[in-house]
């Protein structure tokens, strides 16, 4: 060979080796690049998606309560750690105070550093104008005094700041961010980011509105409950109230029944309570009695009025015992003749009753005279007439209703005592024929009586052994 | 030798209290490992920089012995055979029970600035303890130098130069440089029984205990060779007589020059210390990321200063097959399986950057490597900033790798 063919066959292979030398830097060069951008576009996918792993935890959360701290604390470590930022901070709007923010909610801050944040107040204005609008503060932004102030005040030197509305008024805003922009580990904040934490704070709102809104519920069924337990408390008042009054209603009613049937038989009363009025009935088996006092207008003007009817209420009161005693019915008193009578409520009644009762009325009086002074003995007896028959019964008029009983065999029972003596029980035949074989009578014969001619008579001697 | 095998078990949390996520990671770790809080021997503990470290500390600590060793510290996210996750409020727990075993822990302070001479401190602690080549030592150190307030990094090769000064049989090493998130804030260490900060820290096992590990490189080359013409620390300023920044902007486009902070993260130079023009073999490849941009002097800031004058590197591609991870995973499950050995637990140190966030990856690695585990043993991984590992007989940091390591147990049949 050669030498000036070696020598250039050497220079064709230097250039060779130069060729494919260059070539491969090219290679290199465009794969290095290659490689590059596809970590950086990787990287920007992975953060897309790191953010819609973020709101699909948020949304996650919808659906049931959402308790406001717990939701923003969570989401403020969701976007630490998911987006890789080192701080994040929520600054709340200052109660009374326009436009003036307060630090509420951190996330990624040192101990010294949170002491720091806490007592700031960001006023969110930019050449006199009010910020209502995300803004990302990186490495190539142009100098603004709003983000100088939120990168002294927050201690955050590269972030992204977005508003939180609610009800179209923004009541916070989250400031979220790096201490470091440094490609490819840390890249500097872009639009896509920007655009993912719009989209979370639209959660966040939509959070809060949930938070509100449950809130609202909350306190509307506490308002509810605490009416409801006034309402129970009231009602427990109320029927308390009520029980006390229905007590002193039924006890007033008893009173009132009780006072009716001291006035009228019960048949009767029940037939007034129902319809208004009681119809007055035929008898025909009534026994009537009638007592009366003996020298009566005598004895009335020897006392005083007062105690005259202090003694007839004392006496009739023991009289209205018996007769009770004896299931008569009182009739009324008249002065001082008192009227009683059995069977003329349609239970048809018992003679005999009616002539013990006449006679322990009778006994009462004389052993009451014992109690008397001597000079006062002689007044305190009382004639006893009875008889038995029919009669009509009932109460008759609008007001002050009593009973009474009407007929023939009133006014001969009321005869029957004119024509008795002090000290007896003086009975008709209609009487005597029914009780003759339970007691011993004395026949007094037919005696006269006023408007009535003569009528039998017996006095009532004792009850036959 | 002992006729009961060693325990170990892992607990994550991600619960954002510190201390409730310190409990909570030790209970189920306890709960795991089938241990009583006083049959704890030794803890590993790491979380994020998200979290308060005193208080992750007092968690863990309520939950386990008077007698309990720790060691860890920050790491950007961890893992466990289920678990995974990364830049949040991770925390991984990870417990050992006593074996037929022994180790020490020794921690060196202020290795920020002076990586050369704590690494030569470290070197000369281990060293006395005389275990020879067949201790097994899990290394630790900070990734993060914010003494002055700016961020530098602290580097591995000053380091394992003054490890190896003072050391002169190299025991068994895995290990890794911390960091508790890609900001590169100030971390903390645990060691023994006490915090830590800016320090470097060795775990040491003798006995019947050894790691075992597989390199998971991420890195291939894509360009020609350009050779290394003039250094400072670890920035490269020259490659091919020309600036080094010039000659990356012609590679990558020259539109990137303009963006030089931008141009960083394209660049990882990978070192080929095999033969250089045989097929690609990931074990011969040592990466290194560019983490800065000297726009004065035209130089590219490595993530380490052991790139030479005279050295040729390639422009690598960060790039990685998944199956390769799990292929290399069971590779090496069944290696230790098959020398009779039985797996305590399993530890995967990451490279943060190798994270699908952070990467051109859409999958996670770590997915492939719990999947070839499959249960079998125990797991706990970290996301750090640089893997510590044997490359020919030579500690190295690496960058953009997966470091996955078997702790095993000799099997014996008393």
């Amino acid at each position: 060979m050669e030498p000036e063919s070696n020598d250039q066959q050497i220079k064709e292979l230097q250039r060779q080796v130069k060729y494919y030398r260059d070539l491969s830097d090219e290679v290199a060069g465009q794969n290095i690049r290659s490689d590059s951008q596809i970590s950086l576009l990787k990287r920007k996918l992975t953060q897309k998606e790191n953010g819609f792993t973020i709101l699909s935890a948020l949304h996650d959360s919808f659906g049931q309560q959402i308790f406001e701290e717990d939701f923003i604390v969570n989401t403020l470590l969701l976007i630490n750690t998911t987006l890789k930022m080192d701080k994040t901070v929520v600054v709340w709007k200052a109660p009374g105070k326009n436009h003036v923010f307060q630090t509420r909610f951190h996330m990624g801050f040192e101990k010294s550093e949170v002491e720091k944040i806490m007592p700031v107040e960001i006023d969110f204005f930019e050449a006199e104008e009010k910020i209502v609008r995300p803004f990302i503060k990186n490495k190539m932004s142009p100098p603004s005094h709003i983000a100088e102030e939120l990168q002294s005040k927050l201690l955050i030197p590269f972030f992204i700041s977005v508003p939180i509305r609610m009800r179209s008024e923004i009541i916070a805003w989250m400031i979220t961010g790096r201490e470091k922009e440094a490609w490819p580990f840390y890249p500097i904040l872009d639009e896509g980011d920007l655009d993912t934490l719009v989209s979370i704070s639209g959660f966040l709102e939509a959070g809060l509105s949930n938070a509100s809104l449950y809130n609202s519920l909350e306190k509307a069924n506490e308002e509810l409950e605490s009416y409801n337990q006034e309402l129970e408390k009231r009602v427990a008042e109320r029927t308390k109230d009520l029980r006390k009054k229905n007590r002193e209603l039924t006890f007033e009613k008893k009173r009132s029944e009780d006072l009716l049937l001291n006035i009228l038989p019960e048949e009767t009363a029940e037939e007034l309570k129902k319809y208004g009025f009681a119809k007055a009935k035929l008898q025909e088996n009534a026994t009537v009695m009638f007592t009366d006092f003996v020298n009566f207008t005598k004895f009335s003007s020897s006392i005083s009025s007062e105690e005259l009817v202090a003694e007839l209420d004392h006496c009739f009161r023991n009289f209205d015992t018996i007769t009770t005693k004896y299931r008569l019915e009182k009739i009324k008193t008249i002065g001082d003749a008192h009227m009683s009578a059995c069977g003329v409520t349609g239970d048809g009644g018992d003679a005999s009753d009616v002539i013990r009762a006449g006679l322990e009325m009778r006994d009462f009086v004389e052993k009451y005279a014992l109690e008397k002074p001597e000079h006062l003995r002689p007044y305190f007896k009382i004639r006893v007439g009875i008889n038995t028959g029919p009669v009509v019964s009932g109460v008759v008029g609008l007001k002050k209703f009593s009973f009474d009983i009407w007929g023939d065999t009133v006014n001969t029972a009321d005869r029957i005592q004119s024509g008795s003596i002090a000290g007896k029980v003086n009975v008709s035949e209609s009487t005597y024929l029914l009780t003759k074989d339970l007691f011993e009578f004395e026949n007094r014969g037919k005696i006269a009586a006023k408007n009535k001619g003569e009528i039998q008579m017996y006095f009532v001697e004792r009850k036959v052994n | 030798m002992s006729a009961k095998y060693t325990s170990f078990g892992v607990g994550f949390s991600e619960t954002t209290n510190s201390t409730l996520a310190g409990v909570e990671a030790t209970k189920q770790a306890l709960s795991k490992a089938g241990l009583s809080p006083q049959e704890a021997q030794l803890c590993f503990l790491f979380c994020t920089s998200r979290h308060d470290a005193e208080s992750f500390f007092e968690g863990v600590k309520s939950c386990v012995g008077r007698e309990t060793q720790f060691f860890g510290g920050y790491s950007n996210g961890s893992c466990t055979n289920t678990e995974l996750g990364y830049d949040g409020y991770q925390v991984v727990v990870g417990i050992l029970s006593k074996g037929d075993y022994k180790f020490d822990l020794i921690l060196k302070e202020g290795i920020g600035f002076h990586e050369y001479e704590i690494g030569k401190e470290l070197g000369q602690e281990i060293q006395k303890k005389d275990l020879g080549r067949n201790a097994q030592m899990f290394l630790l150190f900070d990734a993060v130098n914010r003494l002055e307030g700016r961020f530098r990094m602290n580097y591995g090769t000053p380091f394992i130069k003054g490890m190896s000064e003072s050391i002169t049989e190299w025991p068994n090493i895995i290990g890794a440089r911390m960091l508790g998130d890609m900001k590169f804030k100030p971390t903390h260490q645990w060691c023994g029984r006490e915090m830590s900060k800016n320090a470097a820290m060795a775990l040491l096992f003798h006995g019947n205990i050894q790691i075992d590990s597989q390199i998971m490189h991420g890195c291939q080359p894509a360009s020609a060779y350009h050779q290394v013409t003039a250094v400072k620390g670890a920035n490269i300023l020259e490659l091919d007589n020309q600036p080094a920044l010039d000659v990356v902007g012609e590679i990558l486009g020259s539109d990137l020059i303009e963006r030089p902070q931008e141009l960083k993260f394209f660049v990882t130079l990978g070192k080929n210390v095999g033969d250089k023009w045989k097929p690609y073999s990931p074990g011969d490849y040592i990466n290194r990321m560019c983490v800065g941009v000297d726009t004065v002097g035209k130089g590219l800031y490595m993530a380490e200063m052991d790139i030479e004058p005279g050295m040729e590197v390639q422009l690598m591609r960060r790039s990685f097959e998944m199956e390769y991870v799990s292929i290399r995973t069971k590779k090496l499950i069944e290696r230790v399986k098959s020398n009779n050995r039985r797996i305590i637990f399993g530890l995967y140190i990451n490279c943060s950057g190798r994270a699908a966030a952070y990467s051109n990856q859409t999958d996670e690695d770590v997915r492939y490597v719990q999947s070839a585990i499959d249960g079998e043993f125990p797991l706990l991984g970290i996301y750090e900033a640089g893997e510590l590992a044997m490359i020919k007989d030579q500690l190295q940091v690496l960058d953009w790798t997966g470091l996955f390591c078997i702790f095993s147990e000799k099997i014996t049949n008393d």
